[in-house]
């Protein structure tokens, strides 16, 4: 658990960075800034209150401190970029008015399919719940209403049944109701 | 009505979005400029990258820029170039699960049979599921759920409804499924005490069981259910063989029981259920719908905090009764006290001092109901969206004054047979209920069309209307529902004066429609009622009886157009119905469960017998 010395002066700012305008200037001792590094050993700098929206990251940070690095082994740097890209606006659309969320949510996810999995990997391991839900109601709505055939078609995917198992399948869904 | 198909069109990626801005710092090792190999194998889960592709054998080096491209291409229906990106294998379980929650059955069926992984993938979300005699047809009760129970492994909650499910089936059920925890047997008429032993033993860890309408279930087996299965939390004994001893041993075995209903058990009297309500502490539900024997005196004691009881036909309940409930549970939010004869206004205003969560109210044929009564609890309870006032002449437009002031929640009202309501009192809750979902204003004279037409504008989320025999209800006012409540399904317009037009309104507006009575509307035609038909293909229950122009054409446009027919009422179609009408039926409804045939005088034993013979479980009136 990191340790709040309340009574410290605030800590210079990076050397490598400009020094940081501080917007919640009353309560923050420690460094605004939390660096998160990818699965490629990429460093990302982001805001404190941004990164926290990932409850992993809040975690880690409460638990190391906020001067090293926190390791993301599993998100890939692409991915990374995208997810605080999003974790940034909600941010910021969340201190000012809430207006056009939900079509920017819509934007962010018009993304090809593999960058929509990953993101739905990333907002799992990062716990995001927001992105979670987001992206994993997109891809529910692609499955949503199609029969197998046009599923198929969507994702690309190949019907590896023979005959027979397919009808079996078909046989089985049959004898559940809906309600 | 078109399924909601979702858009299929994707905007291409945004080219390479890691522009080098965005980045603050880099470490002292460079950024890889090899990005690991993307190549998955077939049928394994793995997320990482970094596996060796099955097939050529060598890891392909993929830029992220050259990904991108080949995402850019517009032509979604092209199979990917090798053909085998499964790209849901990317997901881990974790992941698929939740994915998994935003699709109803029907989807992850569908999408189980997509592939052979994607198979895998959404079996294992499934975790309820329904059988019944209609849907096995001629399979095997048990090898059917034995395949089911294969390929479901996480299959929670599972219901049986069917008529000839035995005991030795549902022992069955029970072994193939331990971690079984609620299971719907209702219904199932085979069903004994011999059951409840079985599934004691088979699945200790129950905690929900439905067995309403089982008539063998008696105490003992209830007995040996509670002792088997010490979690049980829900519970359903409607119209069972029990009496109080089943009841005093739940409360000593299964103190965790938070629903419990015991409808129609008549032998069920104050002793068994204050034995319940004082030691399940946690009892939240009580069902007590039918006990002739139970007073309210039984209900008010204990340590149960009741936020839902049913006390319809209970007779023993007096206005005092319903004070001393209304202080044992102030959180009372759903509360019916239909034909209960000894209760009145009094009752209600006690419910009004105490009771300031209610939400639904059924006070429908009590004793002395009068406006008074019904404006105190309007005051009282702001929350209420359902309240049942059916069977009061001497309720007026005063207590729909006093709704429209206090209760601007309502979804439901019931004013069946209230005959002093009037258009006034109708339109004066349409402005001030929005959410108005269902109303039933049936025999009540003084309601004409105008005021269902401001009802329509004022509240489109009108869901059932229920009109028979009201005032003048024309085709003008159906109109104007169909134009302004596309989610009607239920619709009783039985001895109205509406003709085709109704129906081509209706036809073209509301597609939902499943319910649809027009008995003795004999303006209706062939023409109007296949129109109907071929718009909405959803209709499960039909009442066309009396409509002297209707002949076997509108059956056979029946039953084309809507194959999910359950329900079907000809009685009275003197003339026109005959055999070939009923096969029609017979051919293309194989879900029909009831039909009226009384007076239909040219219909023949062997049009029955069509149908008999292609609609299992069919009940036929003559």
């Amino acid at each position: 658990v990191s340790q709040r010395l309340d009574r410290l002066p605030a800590p210079p700012p990076h050397p490598l960075t400009p020094a940081p305008a501080r917007t919640m200037a009353d309560d923050e001792e420690q460094s605004p800034f939390i660096k998160l590094k990818s699965k490629q050993e990429e460093i990302f700098e982001v805001e404190r209150e941004v990164a926290c929206r990932s409850v992993t990251v809040k975690n880690m940070v409460e638990d190391t401190g906020s001067d090293t690095p926190v390791p993301l082994p599993m998100v890939d740097s692409k991915i990374l970029i995208k997810v605080i890209e999003y974790c940034k606006y909600h941010q910021q659309a969340e201190q000012t008015m809430p207006g056009d969320e939900e079509n920017w949510d819509k934007e962010f996810v018009k993304v090809d399919d593999e960058t929509l999995f990953n993101l739905i990997l990333a907002a799992n391991y990062l716990d995001i719940k927001s992105l979670l839900d987001l992206t994993c109601k997109t891809v529910a709505d692609e499955i949503k209403g199609k029969t197998p055939e046009e599923i198929r078609v969507r994702f690309n995917i190949k019907n590896d049944f023979t005959p027979e198992e397919e009808e079996e399948v078909k046989r089985e869904n049959a004898w559940c109701e809906e309600r | 009505p078109t399924r909601q198909q979702a858009p299929r069109s994707r905007a291409a990626a945004p080219r390479n979005p890691a522009g080098p801005e965005r980045r603050a710092l880099y470490l002292a090792d460079p950024p890889a400029a090899r990005i690991p190999p993307r190549r998955r194998t077939l049928g394994t889960m793995a997320a990482a990258a970094g596996e060796w592709d099955a097939m050529s054998g060598a890891p392909t080096e993929v830029s992220v820029d050259q990904g991108l491209e080949s995402m850019e291409c517009d032509d979604q229906f092209a199979p990917a170039p090798d053909g085998k990106r499964a790209n849901l294998a990317l997901l881990d379980e974790d992941s698929t699960a939740h994915l998994a929650t935003f699709l109803p059955l029907r989807d992850l069926l569908a999408a189980s049979c997509v592939s052979s992984e994607w198979k895998r993938t959404f079996d294992s979300c499934v975790d309820t599921v329904r059988v019944s005699q209609v849907s096995l047809g001629q399979a095997d009760w048990l090898e059917a759920l034995a395949q089911l129970a294969a390929r479901f492994p996480a299959v929670r909650t599972l219901e049986l409804r069917g008529a000839t499910v035995s005991d030795a089936q549902v022992g069955a059920a029970a072994a193939l499924n331990r971690e079984l925890s609620r299971l719907s047997l209702a219904q199932c008429d085979d069903v004994t005490d011999q059951a409840m032993a079985l599934l004691a033993q088979g699945c200790p860890g129950l905690q929900g069981l439905n067995v309403l309408g089982c008539r063998d279930v008696t105490n003992m087996g209830v007995r040996q259910l509670a002792q088997g299965c010490p979690d049980l939390t829900a519970l359903c004994l409607g119209w069972c063989d029990i009496s109080d001893n089943a009841l005093l041993v739940l409360s000593k075995q299964c103190q965790r029981l938070e629903e419990l209903d015991v409808s129609g058990c008549g032998r069920i009297s104050d002793a068994g259920i204050s034995a319940v309500v004082t030691d399940c502490s946690r009892l939240r539900s009580l069902s007590l719908e039918g006990c002739r024997e139970v007073s309210a005196w039984a209900v008010a004691s204990g340590r149960a905090r009741l936020t839902s009881l049913n006390m319809g036909g209970c007779t023993l309940v007096t206005d005092a009764g319903v004070g001393a409930i209304a202080a044992a549970h102030p959180q009372l939010r759903t509360l019916s006290l239909r034909l209960c004869r000894a209760v009145g206004d009094v009752a209600l205003r006690f419910l009004s001092m105490r009771c300031a969560s209610l939400t639904a109210l059924d006070i429908s044929r009590c004793g002395s109901v009068t406006d008074a009564g019904v404006s105190t609890v309007a005051a009282a309870c702001p929350q209420l969206k359902d309240i049942d006032l059916e069977g009061y002449s001497d309720i007026t437009d005063v207590s729909l004054y006093a709704l429209a002031q206090g209760c601007q929640e309502l979804e439901s009202v019931n004013l069946w047979v209230c005959s002093q309501v009037s258009d006034a009192g109708i339109q004066v809750i349409a402005a001030a209920c929005p959410n108005l979902r269902s109303l039933d204003v049936r025999l009540c004279s003084k309601v004409s069309g105008v005021a269902i037409a401001a009802l329509a504008e004022h509240c489109p989320n009108l869901r059932a209307l229920y009109l028979e025999r009201g005032g003048r209800i024309t085709d003008a006012a159906v109109v104007a529902v169909a134009n302004n409540c596309p989610r009607m399904h239920t619709l009783d317009l039985g001895w109205c004066d509406v003709s085709d037009r109704a129906l081509e309104a209706l036809a073209a507006h509301c597609p939902g429609i499943t319910c649809l009575n027009l008995g003795y509307c004999d303006a209706v035609t062939d023409e109007g009622l296949g129109t109907l038909a071929r718009g909405c293909p959803d209709l499960a229950s039909l009442d066309i009886g009396g409509c002297l122009r209707l002949s076997d054409a509108s059956l056979a446009a029946v039953a084309e157009s809507c194959p999910h027919l359950q329900s079907l009422d000809l009685g009275g179609c003197k003339h026109l119905i005959t055999d070939a009408g009923l096969r029609a039926i017979a051919q293309h409804c194989s879900a029909l469960r009831s039909i009226n045939l009384r007076f239909c005088e040219k219909v023949t034993d062997a049009g029955v017998d069509a149908v008999k013979r292609a609609c299992i479980n069919v009940q036929v009136r003559r």
